[in-house]
This record gives C-alpha cells, structure tokens and sequence, in this order.
C-alpha cells in the first residue's frame, strides 16, 4: 500500500493546477469591467464586424464595447427579453425580419432625420417603420438571400432548382437550419413549385425529397459553418445572403441570383436599430449616422458586399440588380409573417426533416 | 435545542443558495412550460394563460426519436469510456513511481481543464474536411458527409471528455481494492484475465456505476459537441432547447422540453442506481 495516493496527495495536484487556471481569470475579468460606460454596439461576425470597425475607428467620439451575434440574427432577441429593460446593449446590427420583432416588443427607438440626417439619402421605402410609420431603424444596405455554389467543388453544374436533388451531389449541400435566413431557404423550394410563404407544403416536400437523396453534407447554424464549409470544400453549394459570403475569401463563388426563374433572391435591409432603452440614444445614433455616409457607405459595399442604402454611394453588385426582370428572379416575403411562422417551421424541420438527414 | 439550532445556522446558507440558485430557477422553468406562446412573440406574456400544449406536442414520434438519440450516444460513449478508462486508472492506481502517478493524474486533470470550445474545434480540425477525414472515409469507402462518419466523430468529441472524468473516478476505487486478492487467484491457478474479471471487476463494480453515471449525465446534457461536430445531423435535446430558447425565443417550448428532459433523466439514473445496487448488495 505503500505506492497508494492519498486523497491529500490527490488534492495537492488538484488544487495546484486550479490555481494555475484561477490565477488567469481575473485578467479577463478586468478586461470587461473596464470596458462598462461606452457605445455598446452588437454586431455580426465578419465581414461585419471588420468593417464596421474600420468605421468606428475614425469616428473616434467613444469606445465601444463589441458584441457578436452568436447564432441567428434573432438570437440577440432573447438577450434582450432576459435584460429588460437594461439590456447592456446601445445599438443592434440586424436585418428585416428582426426589426419587425424589435418594432413589436416597443425596443425600437423612433429615428428622425435630425437624429441621422444622412438617412435622408436613402429611399424612404427601405426604412422599417412602426403601425403609425415613424421610423425605427437606419438600414446600410439592401441585399438578398440567394442560392450559389463553387463550381470548381461542384461536380455539375447548376442551371435549376431541381439540380439539387442531382444523385451526384451527394453531401454537396449546406443547408441553412430553419432559424437562419429565418428560413427563406424553404421558402425558395416552396416558390419553386408554386407555392409561397403562406403556402409551404410543396417546399417541406422538396425538402423532404432533398434530406432522403442524402445531398445535405451539413445544416449550418452560424455564418462561420457556412465559411468554413465552403472554403474547406466540405460542401459546395448553399443558400446564403451577400454579407456572409463576404466572408468567403478562399472559394469562388457562382451566384444563381439570374440563373433560372426558379432559384428566387429574396431582397431584404440590414442596418442600425437603437435600443429604447439605451441611456446613450444621441452617441448611437450619431454612431449610426456616422456609418451611414456616403463614403462609409461605399466602404460598407466593399467590405460586406451588400448594395448601400445610400442613393449617392457607387457599387458594382450587378448580380443584385435586377431592373426590369425582378418579377422574374427577385422576391420581396412578408417579413411580419415569416417571423410568426419561425417556431413552427422549426419544429416541423425538427420532426419532419432531421430524422431523414 | 441548542445543537438543533446551531445545526439549521450552519445550513442556512446552504439551504438559501440552494433555493436561490436551484429551486427557483427550476420552479420558473416549470411555470414557463405551462404558458402559452404567442408566435412571434419573445418568450410568453406576463398574463399568459396556463396550458398543457407545449407538453402535448412534445408526444410525437420525431421527439422520441431525439430523446433515444441522446440517451443512445449516452449510453454508448459512456461504455466506450469505461472500456478505455479502466486500463488506465488501473495502470495509474497500480503504478509504483509517485512521480508517474502524480504526472498521469495532473495531465487527466489537465485534460479537464481544456476549454470545450478549443476541445471540439480541435476535434473538428483533425476529423474534419480539412484533417484526416477523406482519408479515414476513403479506408472505410464512407461518404465524409454521412452519418455514419458524423455519428462516429460525434462519439470522439463525448470521449475526449468522457476518458479523463472516468478514469480520475476509477482510479479511487481501484486503489481501494487490495491487489493481493487478485495475486492470490492467480497463486491458485486462475489466469490474469479470469482473475481480473471474477475479482477486481466485480470489486469496482461502484466505481464504474458512478463513473458510469457521471459521464452519462455529461453526455444527456452535452450541447457544444453534438452542434459543432452533428453537422446538424446529430441534434441531442439539448441542441432543441437551446433553439427554442435562444433562437426561436419560445421560452414555454423550450422549458417543457427542459422539464420532460429533467424528468426522464432522474429517472433513468434512479433506475440503473437501483438496479446496479439491488444486483451487487445481495452478493
């Protein structure tokens, strides 16, 4: 027994690499508290967040204290709720379908151009308004959620929507789980055969269809899945919107916004929202307006992709402009009801779909 | 009278912790589950009406099917961990340097102390499209984007956690065994195998129950491993609750499936508690 540890023996080791691990804590700690009374900005992952770094750091009037979205864009919804009403949050990042969220839980500000007056350089039509029309959120830029693939992973070419369910696109797809996208993506197959957001069951059947054929190689729940995917080779096509391929440096991309009539690009805002409950509203918005000139406007397209907001401010996203044949390829859902049916969708993709994958 | 008092002031703190930081948690939780949501809403109103729905939809086949998924890969990986870990705190427990058995315990503990975000992103790294994937899939002629290669990676991830906390459990037991017993069935003639399975097996028997139930628990509540390393194939219930807390915002759902989760799970530990206990008190 001599060769027995003792349970002081056993502790002495224990309590020796716990110290070690405590004694870096506080550093971290201290990192966060030093950080408590400046902009607090929420925003996604990059290209985001890079950019809009960029512009924070010639705006210079504040620190700010980042946040990323972790998750879906309406992941940040129920941080909010628990917090309420002093979520340690001054000014979101998001995108249409969570405004309306945001507009209807009253967390909103109401903006008015002299609060942001570079707003007045984007159409009025784009801006998310409340019941009444004041207007709650300052978009940057408009862009869509589409279908696109890298051809040289993809081992057919993509010319319809019913390619996907193609026997030699095994694992090529990366599907987007139903809370992302607010899942527009089956949506997408639901138009493609006719039907619409209000009326979805042919897209659940292609869905379904698709998740037998065994061509869904991964469901992403992040914008990161969908970088790293792609890039990776992992998969090859997927639905995506512009700012997340942004991210994508390592892959090029075929965007399918103009391929056939059946693969629709569903066009949405994405910008600012202040938080009602932010003590720092007048530093947030002139952050936002700030964000919103034409030149960081410019940069904003460089940088994430998406087409700005701001009607002065150049770009060259023409697989986004659609003119005269946006009937054909382009789509405009109802957001307010998209955002009713998420929970249902997502159980349905939960009992209907993942058992099949 | 004053050793009853002086008993209840030391357990206050105790008692009010445990209420402030358990009970009513859970108490809220299950108040959540009887709401009714509102689609679209962020969680239930304040004067939402009490229902059973979110309990009621939870009786379908798919939410079975997540719930044996779970309890499946619990079960499975909790078996293969006690399967490795046993060699090794027996090699560690036997082991007559101080020095190699401090080392091999420090890097256990050590293993513990890895954050699970760089432990799973390293899993993904090494089993992913990126690491050794194609060439592992090409050996076994299995698509790198099946199921079967997800639900294997997917064990991995549980066993990277699983190995080191079942080992460091065992390895008390092990030491608490007296080595000469197995000495002396093989003085008489029993082989090293039959030894050690008639004698230090069934001796450990409670070391590998609550080794087992340890990593078990681990496994039903196990969240990062299954999202990253499922590919969102392999969804635990874990993986629903946090959907429909953080990204659907249905709170009630989301707590009713918390609740149920709650439940099946007290109860399976108290049944193989039983049984194991029942089956190895009476000999």
């Amino acid at each position: 027994m001599k060769n027995k540890l003792t349970r002081r023996q056993f502790s002495k080791i224990a309590g020796g690499i716990t110290t070690a691990a405590a004694v870096t804590s506080p550093f971290s700690m201290m990192k966060s508290a030093f950080a408590a009374d400046n902009l607090s900005v929420v925003d996604w992952g990059p290209p985001w967040i890079d950019n809009t770094k960029k512009i924070a750091s010639t705006w210079g009037k504040a620190d700010i204290t980042w946040t990323l979205h972790s998750g879906g864009a309406a992941s940040i919804l129920p941080k909010i709720k628990a917090a309420w009403p002093n979520p340690p949050y001054d000014i979101v990042d998001n995108w249409s379908p969570v405004f309306n969220s945001m507009i209807r839980e009253g967390w909103a500000e109401t903006v008015t151009f002299d609060d942001v007056p570079n707003l007045k350089y984007c159409p009025d039509a784009l801006i998310p308004k409340d019941s009444e029309g004041n207007m709650k959120a300052m978009p940057r830029g408009t862009s869509g959620v589409f279908f696109t693939y890298v051809p040289a992973n993809c081992p057919i070419e993509i010319k319809h929507i019913d390619d996907l369910l193609s026997p030699k696109l095994k694992g090529q797809i990366l599907w987007p789980n139903p809370t992302l996208n607010t899942n527009l993506q089956t949506v997408a197959l639901a138009v493609a055969r006719g039907g619409d957001e209000f009326n979805m069951q042919a897209g659940w059947d292609f869905l379904k269809e698709l998740a037998a054929s065994g061509n869904i190689g991964r469901v992403s729940a992040n914008t990161s899945d969908v970088i790293t995917s792609l890039e990776t080779g992992e998969t090859s096509i997927t639905f995506v919107d512009q700012g997340t391929l942004g991210g994508v440096k390592g892959a090029k991309l075929s965007h399918l916004t103009k391929t056939h009539e059946s693969m629709k690009t569903f066009m949405f805002v994405s910008g600012w929202c202040v938080l009602s409950s932010s003590p720092n509203k007048k530093l947030a918005f002139d952050f936002a307006n700030y964000t919103l000139s034409k030149e960081n406007c410019e940069l904003y397209y460089q940088d994430v992709g998406e087409v700005p907001t701001h009607v002065d401010a150049s770009h060259t996203a023409d697989h986004l402009r659609f003119g005269d044949q946006a009937d054909k390829f382009a789509y405009v859902p109802d957001w307010d009801h998209l955002g009713t049916e998420l929970d249902n969708w997502n159980k349905i993709f939960e009992k209907e779909i993942v058992p099949l994958l | 009278m004053i050793k009853n008092r002086s008993t209840w002031l030391l357990l206050t703190p105790g008692i009010v912790l445990f209420l402030a930081l358990l009970v009513s948690p859970i108490a809220n939780i299950l108040d959540e589950s009887f709401r009714l949501f509102e689609p679209g809403r962020i969680g239930a109103a304040k004067d939402a009406p009490y229902t059973l729905f979110n309990y009621i939809e939870l009786i379908d086949p798919a939410y079975f099917f997540y719930l044996y998924e779970t309890f499946r890969f619990g079960i499975i990986c909790s078996l293969i961990g006690l399967i490795i870990a046993f060699p090794i705190a027996y090699t560690i427990a036997r082991q007559k340097s101080p020095l190699f058995r401090k080392l091999a315990i420090g890097f256990l503990i050590g293993m513990m102390f890895l954050n699970t975000l760089v432990r799973v992103y390293a899993m993904q790294l090494t089993f992913g499209p990126t690491g050794y994937a194609k060439f592992i899939t090409g050996i076994f002629d299995i698509s790198p984007n099946g199921r079967t290669y997800t639900e294997i990676v997917v064990m991995l991830g549980l066993l990277h956690y699983l190995i080191p906390i079942s080992a460091l459990t065992l390895i008390g037991t092990i030491q608490n065994i007296n080595p000469r017993l197995t000495e002396a069935a093989q003085v008489l003639g029993s082989s090293r195998l039959k030894s050690h399975l008639t004698i230090t097996v069934p001796l450990c028997v409670p070391g590998l129950l609550s080794a087992f139930l340890i990593s078990f628990t681990l496994c039903l509540s196990a969240f990062v491993v299954p999202m990253v390393l499922g590919k969102g194939k392999v969804l635990f219930i874990s993986n629903l609750i946090y959907a429909r807390f953080s990204e659907i915002a249905n709170y009630p759902s989301g707590s009713a499936v918390a609740i149920i989760m709650l439940v099946v799970s007290l109860l399976t530990i108290f049944i193989i508690t039983s049984f194991v206990s029942s089956r190895w008190s009476t000999k």
